[in-house]
């Protein structure tokens, strides 16, 4: 699991990869509680990830509420997006393409 | 050819010829130019001798005396008439004065119209001032210079002679002078040295002409015959004979060269027959290195319940010895066994499948391992003319217990396998079955928990030689394998497959490499699982290995973790356990714990509406009971016990 993290105007990108397991979810849980209270917009780009558990969708809760539902998730693959399906996250996140 | 011994012949010959023409031209001329030297001194001689008589006989005085022409005629045609006869040009008499004034006497000459031109032109009384030249001066003395005069005057190109007259008181009274015409005297020269010099050269011509057809028919043809015959050598087709019949070097060599490509013919012969035998010996070879392998699997995985077993052989390019069995008894006994024969080549593949066989018979029929490999041992020492022997390492293990009974003839020792950690087992070495009738092997015993593995090897492994001429090493293999992180047979044997390809990089394998791990996966097929989350790695390799190519398969392993993590952080458990079985496209997966009794199944499901709760727990149960097809829950022995079954 890596995680690169982009900057740009006050608004953050994160690129996921590789398989966010229960483990690797404290990763994810590090960079967004590092996230400036502030910070206007986050963007997770999933292209290059493989596998989320549900200690990785946690994480993406906390990430919608750190930054007051301004979260977009980006690149969604077919997989990953099985698993938003299953757990009902579709419906209240802003996913784009 | 760019140079033949003929042109060079010709060459030697032409240039010998040309240093002994000019040789004998030199010569010659000299020794026609001192004969005509010789001549004309001793024409002179003669003419001033004769003279001399005349001057003596008729009085000097009285020819000097202008009032006496009768004496001065009568002295004139004597000289005139030695002039003629001795064919000289001039023969004049004059004296010379203090001052080296010349005063005639009087000149005669050969030819009639010059006679009239000297007869008065240098007739008495005239004088001439030239300077006296060499001959006057020695014969004024007394004296007859040796060298040559010559003198160019308009009375012609003349070689002078000057000889001294005597008195009769013998001082010098007069000089004779006799000239020779140059022209005559050089067309003598030229005569002479042609009659000289001819001959030698026309003999040489001749001579070298003879010499050159000769070399040309004894040496150069027969040696261009022989040079031919050599170019156009061809193994295949049989030529005649040479025909050079000069009894000398040269039939010596075109005789050799018969006998050499006789010979040649004889050992291409030779040397295709041996080609098409060897060609035929390795096709034999061929034969019976594809019959061994064919007994022995390049590659072997049996998973069963309490069993994980994964064999590999990799053969070297020559026929090897190794092999491997694996398989199960009918009283529910797995035996796996390791084996490396002494001999290579046919004679090591025929006793490779007899052991092989043999083996296999006993091991199914003796209920001890050691028992088998003594008859076995038996059967080798009584049937071994050529002595040869096998190494070998054979375990019988219990699948529900992982009770093991080893037997060991001579073999490498197994390294036995737990997780995180690798150590070499210390059977007794026993000894190889084929050399001792009473080889006295024994059984051992030893008991694998779930979850341990003992791995068998061949030499091919720890003997593998790279490019450093360093071997491979019982410490590298151990190393490698304390870096295991998975109860894997599979991953066990690749590991080691790899790891010495790496070691050889590119190097050529010498001996066959066979490995075969087997790991115990527990009564009942169950695993232990550490309770941490790290310890699903394992859980999730098998499960993908297991569900290879299904699109089910991340989903799959998705809830797995769940399951497993919530026991791993909610159940308070210190032991637990899995198991894997496929059966067609159903995979069932068996978690149990002994943490608090806990029915996850029963938990109400979060509805979506949740959503900001999310963060608190529940998708785990959400997913599990989403993706699995069916879910048992249920508590036995004071465990939980999860069963989830998922189509793939």
């Amino acid at each position: 699991m890596t995680i690169e993290k982009i900057e740009e105007n006050g608004a953050v990108t994160l690129k996921l990869a590789g398989w966010l397991d229960t483990q690797a979810a404290a990763l994810l849980e590090e960079q967004i509680e590092a996230l400036d209270a502030g910070t206007p917009s986050l963007v997770l780009d999933l292209a290059a990830l493989e596998y989320t558990s549900s200690a990785g969708l946690r994480q993406i809760v906390a990430a919608h509420k750190k930054v007051d539902g301004q979260l977009t998730l980006k690149n969604v693959q077919p997989e990953i997006r099985d698993v938003l399906e299953m757990a009902g996250f579709l419906k209240r996140l802003h996913v784009v393409s | 050819m760019k140079r033949s011994i003929g042109k060079r012949i010709v060459l030697l010959f032409s240039i010998t010829l040309v240093l002994t023409i000019l040789a004998s031209a030199a010569l010659g001329f000299s020794s026609a130019y001192s004969a005509e030297l010789e001549q004309n001194r001793a024409v002179g001689r003669s003419a001033a001798y004769i003279t001399s008589e005349i001057l003596d006989l008729i009085n000097l005085d009285l020819i000097m005396d202008p009032q006496n022409d009768l004496a001065y005629d009568l002295a004139r045609m004597q000289l005139r008439t030695v002039c003629r006869s001795l064919s000289l040009m001039y023969l004049y008499v004059y004296t010379v004065d203090g001052d080296e004034v010349r005063h005639y006497v009087m000149t005669a000459a050969s030819d009639d119209e010059l006679d009239e031109v000297v007869r008065e032109g240098l007739g008495l009384g005239t004088v001439s001032r030239e300077p006296l030249h060499e001959q006057e001066r020695v014969a004024l003395a007394g004296g007859e210079s040796d060298s040559r005069f010559l003198v160019n005057n308009r009375y012609g190109k003349t070689s002078v002679w000057t000889t001294p007259y005597f008195s009769e008181d013998g001082t010098v009274a007069a000089l004779i002078g006799t000239d020779v015409s140059v022209e005559v005297s050089n067309d003598a020269i030229v005569k002479q040295f042609l009659v000289r010099v001819l001959p030698v050269t026309a003999f040489l011509i001749i001579a070298f002409l003879v010499l050159y057809y000769l070399l040309r028919r004894r040496l150069i043809r027969p040696l261009h015959a022989v040079a031919a015959r050599m170019e156009q050598f061809d193994p295949s087709t049989k030529n005649e004979p040479l025909s050079i019949r000069s009894q000398d070097e040269i039939q010596q060599i075109a005789d050799a060269f018969e006998k050499m490509s006789g010979d040649i013919r004889t050992y291409i012969r030779n040397i295709e027959t041996i080609t098409a035998q060897q060609q035929y010996a390795r096709a034999q070879l061929d034969v019976a290195r594809r019959i061994q392998y064919g007994m022995v699997p390049a590659s072997f995985h049996d998973r069963r319940d309490g069993l994980d077993v994964c064999g590999l052989m990799r053969p070297a390019k020559e026929v090897g010895g190794d092999f491997y069995d694996c398989f199960l008894r009918p009283d529910g006994q797995y035996c796996a066994l390791i084996a490396d024969v002494s001999g290579k080549g046919i004679a090591g593949a025929l006793f490779m499948a007899l052991t092989k066989n043999l083996v296999r018979e006993r091991i199914m029929h003796c209920e001890d391992p050691a028992d088998a490999l003594n008859s076995v041992n038996d059967d080798l020492c009584a049937q071994n003319p050529e002595g040869m022997f096998v190494t070998l390492f054979a375990m019988l293990i219990d699948p529900q217990t992982g009770v093991v009974r080893c037997a060991n003839a001579g073999h490498n020792p197994p390294v036995l396998l737990k997780r995180g950690s690798a150590a070499y087992m210390k059977p007794k070495p026993g000894i190889a079955l084929g050399l001792f009738p009473d080889a006295d092997i024994e059984t051992e015993t030893m008991t694998l928990a779930p979850g341990e593995g003992v791995l068998l090897y061949t030499d091919g492994v720890t003997e593998a030689v790279n490019t450093e001429k360093t071997f491979y090493g019982t410490e590298r293999l151990l190393m490698l394998l304390q870096t295991l992180d998975r109860t894997d047979s599979r991953a066990a044997v690749t590991a080691v497959e790899e790891s010495v390809d790496a070691f050889f990089a590119g190097c050529e394998q010498f001996d066959d490499i066979t490995v075969v791990a087997v790991y115990a996966a527990g009564a009942d097929g169950r695993t232990a699982l550490p309770l941490t989350l790290d310890a699903f790695g394992p859980v999730r390799q098998r499960i993908l290995s297991e569900c290879e190519g299904s699109a089910n398969a991340k989903k799959i392993v998705l809830a797995c973790e769940e399951a497993f993590v919530n026991i791993v952080q909610y159940a308070n458990a210190t032991e637990a356990d899995y198991r894997v079985r496929r059966e067609g496209d159903l995979l069932t997966v068996e978690l149990r714990d002994n943490g608090a009794r806990f029915d996850p199944l029963s938990e109400p499901l979060k509805q979506d509406d949740d959503f900001f709760s999310m963060d608190e727990g529940g998708l785990g149960i959400r997913f599990i009971r989403s993706i699995a097809s069916d879910a048992k829950w249920n508590y036995t022995d004071g465990r939980n016990v999860l069963t989830l079954v998922f189509r793939l």
